[in-house]
């Protein structure tokens, strides 16, 4: 015992410390179940009617002192989708009297954690993780929104692709703000134009996989890296993966690796990753160093500069670069020819909660998320260029005929969006178990960029950590988008290669033992 | 133990103390007994050590831990080198321009290791904007896409980041050692490596095991480099591991990996520390 303390003193400590202990683990015991959902029933809280719609007169008088309304939401504040954001809810906050306090977060762990406090800090919070977003509203933290959704006649203004997310046993627990989409290609058009390489914007002027690859190599030969990667932070590679996956098998090939119901080793899954690691194998990236420190917005600025000529990338594309017309996008090429009339646009949202508990105000807040989903709102998104596409109908109408002006790249994407709207798909890898998304599917693709070599290794291994963590999360039962998928598809694509397994033999990238 | 003494040891113990219960040993109780239960958003209920039997089997935690032991058994001697060799020249008062050096050195500590990892990674090793890459590697260093690169990189930052702090701790070291022992090695002649070995080495002792214990839990804490870099090459850890849990909702498996981190850094500060103050 150190000097200096007695014997009863260190024992005093002791029965201190102890006592402390164990009011500690009183104090931390289990908490209670927690609430059931209560679908039917209205929130508690004084908004005991749906408010009124967004058209309707300001609650209170200019003269009264703003009202104070929190909201959380996934852009930081001192981003362009932030300030954006912040300039396009002005109205909403001088119609109704209203002062917004936003804080820019994506630490959507925590923010749930505060949902199921009962005391968030926030009175609304925009979120993209929708498998998250459920579960709060599962657990019967969220407000249900229906009534004042159908009240206020929003509801029929929404496109159902949009609010099914949300849709937790027929009952909406949160508004699509917003809607992205990742249409396929953005390229650089001066890069294009100088090489006299078409720009396609039409089904029938789409690139198949081997005119594609020719390209690259015409790019390449100009002395311009064709793609740029933003595999630093690995997520955009995904972006490269998805046309690949419904050019190959379509909708069911898509949904069947999204859900795992087909296994990474499979023939036809080698073949999707194939066609990628073509890419990487023709040298479409650039080197491997280049390629894997590229963060997503650095590809940017080597495009504006003449070295990256295009970039598998979605429709913030422009509003980043604020230039609607240098950076367009073009289709992504097919490979399968009796999928090539077929087009798929992977398109998804972010999606306003109100938590049953807030801080300030719930009847403002639920006013404040319907106002986001209303067609003011939303075409003013649309006119902005921040997003090209938009969860409300109308306002996708107004952008396509001609009532509201939007940027022409913002055009194309509709048109194609309006076009192909039997083949809308959700984000192969966000609607994979969080942890199997990040952990295994962005660093495998990423990976390959680098490690090219082993990519029939890493299949094997995903394939393992998929199993694992999909019967973790017990994924088939409590997915929605995964109940009842099931893959009856070819295990094999038998239709043209276009050189790929060539591509991967010259480089040294050893092929599948059936395929050998 | 007189009233008195009773009366001054709870004015002075239980502020200290309740702060230690409310910031330290209530939230942890908490830890603890959710990572016996399949806490999410949408259930509450006792698993017993189900949580444990996964992680131990969860191949990307024991890539998470590998990667932490790995990064421990670089950084904390290198560090430790490192921070005794600059104790050692900067309490150099023959040394001209001693304190210059010792404010570049303790610079590195006032900066946040965010920023550090953006200045790394990005500024010097990056294919493309890093200077050092270019200049060394012809842009060909593939920091980013590679485990043991991009690990390696994270390691000399905390490198860079950490020595300071066993630096100050050695010179604290030096400052305690009697300056008639190094003054009789002197006269004596012994030859610099000979006083290092037989003077320097033994008697900071007490330095040796307060910048192991210090610096093993620093490493074994980090985050921020990793976060910042978005785990280059794969080469996560166990606090980013536990922190991609949690956004995903599965609090009480995040909570396990939280009490497993502290098990491993009580396995090694306790013995340490009682080593530490043995006679």
């Amino acid at each position: 015992m150190t000097r200096g303390i007695s014997r009863t003193t260190a024992i005093a400590i002791v029965v201190v410390v102890v006592v402390l202990v164990v009011i500690a683990a009183i104090l931390a015991t289990p908490k209670p179940a927690p609430p059931t959902t209560t679908t039917s029933a209205p929130p508690a809280t004084s908004t005991s009617t749906p408010p009124a719609t967004t058209s309707a007169p300001p609650t209170t008088t200019t003269s009264a002192p703003p009202q104070k309304l929190v909201v959380y939401g996934p852009w930081g504040v001192n981003t362009p989708e932030g300030q954006i954001f912040l300039q396009l809810i002005k109205p909403f906050e001088q119609q109704y009297n209203v002062k917004i306090e936003y804080v820019g977060t994506t630490d959507y762990g925590t923010e749930a954690q505060q949902i199921t406090s009962g005391s968030p800090p926030f009175d609304v919070v925009i979120f993209a993780p929708v498998s998250l977003a459920r579960q709060l509203a599962e657990g019967g933290y969220l407000t249900d929104l229906t009534p004042y959704l159908q009240q206020s006649g929003i509801m029929s203004q929404l496109i159902p692709y949009y609010v099914e997310p949300v849709n937790v046993s027929g009952r909406i627990y949160g508004v699509p703000v917003d809607a992205w989409s990742k249409p396929g290609i953005y390229v650089y058009v001066p890069t294009l134009q100088k090489y006299g390489i078409p720009t396609p914007t039409e089904i029938s002027q789409r690139w198949n996989w081997g005119q594609f690859l020719g390209y690259v190599q015409e790019l390449k030969a100009n002395g311009v890296v064709p793609l740029g990667s933003g595999a630093a932070d690995q997520w955009p590679l995904v972006i490269v993966f998805e046309p690949i996956v419904y050019s190959l098998g379509g909708r069911d090939l898509y949904y069947a690796i999204m859900c795992h119901k087909i296994s990474y080793t499979s023939p036809i899954v080698e073949q999707a990753f194939e066609f990628y690691l073509s890419l990487i194998a023709s040298g479409a990236f650039g080197p491997s160093a280049f390629a894997a420190s590229q963060h997503f917005v650095d590809v940017y600025a080597l495009m504006k500069n003449g070295t990256v000529a295009m970039y598998f990338m979605g429709d913030w594309t422009p509003f980043f670069n604020k230039n609607y017309t240098a950076f367009m996008p073009v289709m992504a090429p097919s490979i399968n020819p009796q999928l090539a009339d077929q087009y798929f646009v992977v398109t998804g949202g972010d999606w306003a909660l109100v938590p049953k508990n807030v801080p300030d105000n719930k009847t403002l807040a639920i006013q404040f998320v319907i106002w986001l989903a209303s067609q003011d709102f939303q075409e003013a998104v649309l006119k902005s260029g921040w997003r090209a596409v938009s969860p409300n109908k109308a306002a996708m109408q107004a952008a396509l005929s001609g009532q509201i002006s939007v940027p022409p790249s913002s055009k194309v994407v509709d048109s194609w969006l309006v076009q192909f709207s039997n083949n809308l798909v959700p984000d192969i890898a966000d609607n994979m178990p969080s942890q199997f998304e990040t952990q295994v599917f962005w660093p495998t693709l990423a990976k390959m960029i680098s490690d090219p070599a082993h990519w029939l290794d890493y299949l094997s291994q995903m394939e393992q950590l998929a199993n694992r963590i999909y019967n973790q999360t017990n994924w088939d039962a409590t997915y929605p988008l995964c109940q009842g998928v099931t893959y009856t598809g070819p295990t094999v694509y038998t239709g043209p290669m276009y050189n790929v397994t060539a591509i991967l033999t010259a480089a040294g990238i050893p092929l599948p033992d059936w395929q050998r | 133990m007189s009233v008195n003494r009773l009366i001054y040891f709870l004015v002075f113990s239980v502020p200290a103390l309740l702060f230690i219960f409310i910031y330290i040993i209530y939230p942890f109780a908490l830890d603890v007994i959710s990572s016996f239960t399949d806490w999410s958003p949408t259930s509450y209920a006792y698993v017993g050590l189900q949580n444990y039997g996964y992680l131990f089997t969860d191949p990307l935690f024991i890539q998470s831990l590998t990667t932490n032991l790995i990064w421990l058994g670089i950084n904390v001697p290198a560090s430790m080198f490192l921070g005794m060799l600059l104790a050692l020249l900067l309490t150099n008062e023959s040394a001209k321009g001693a304190r210059a050096f010792r404010t570049m050195v303790f610079a590195a500590l006032a900066i946040p290791p965010t920023v550090a990892a953006f200045m790394f990674g990005y500024m010097l090793f990056a294919a493309n904007t890093g200077i050092v890459n270019a200049l060394l590697f012809g842009n060909g260093l593939n920091v980013y896409g590679l485990y043991w690169p991009g690990l390696l990189m994270m390691v000399l930052i905390t490198i860079w980041s950490s020595t300071p702090l066993a630096t100050i701790i050695y010179m604290a070291g030096i400052a305690i050692i009697p300056r008639s022992v190094i003054e009789a090695a002197s006269i004596d002649g012994a030859p610099i490596l000979t006083r290092f070995a037989r003077i320097y080495l033994p008697l900071l002792r007490p330095a040796h095991i307060v910048s192991f214990v210090m610096l093993s839990i620093l490493t074994l804490k980090v985050f921020d480099v990793v976060y910042t870099l978005r785990a280059p090459g794969g080469a996560s850890v166990m606090l980013y591991y536990m922190y991609q849990n949690l956004s995903y909702g599965m609090w009480g498996y995040a909570n396990t990996v939280i009490v497993v981190i502290s098990a491993i850094v009580l396995a090694i500060a306790i013995p340490l520390t009682i080593a530490m103050f043995r006679r």
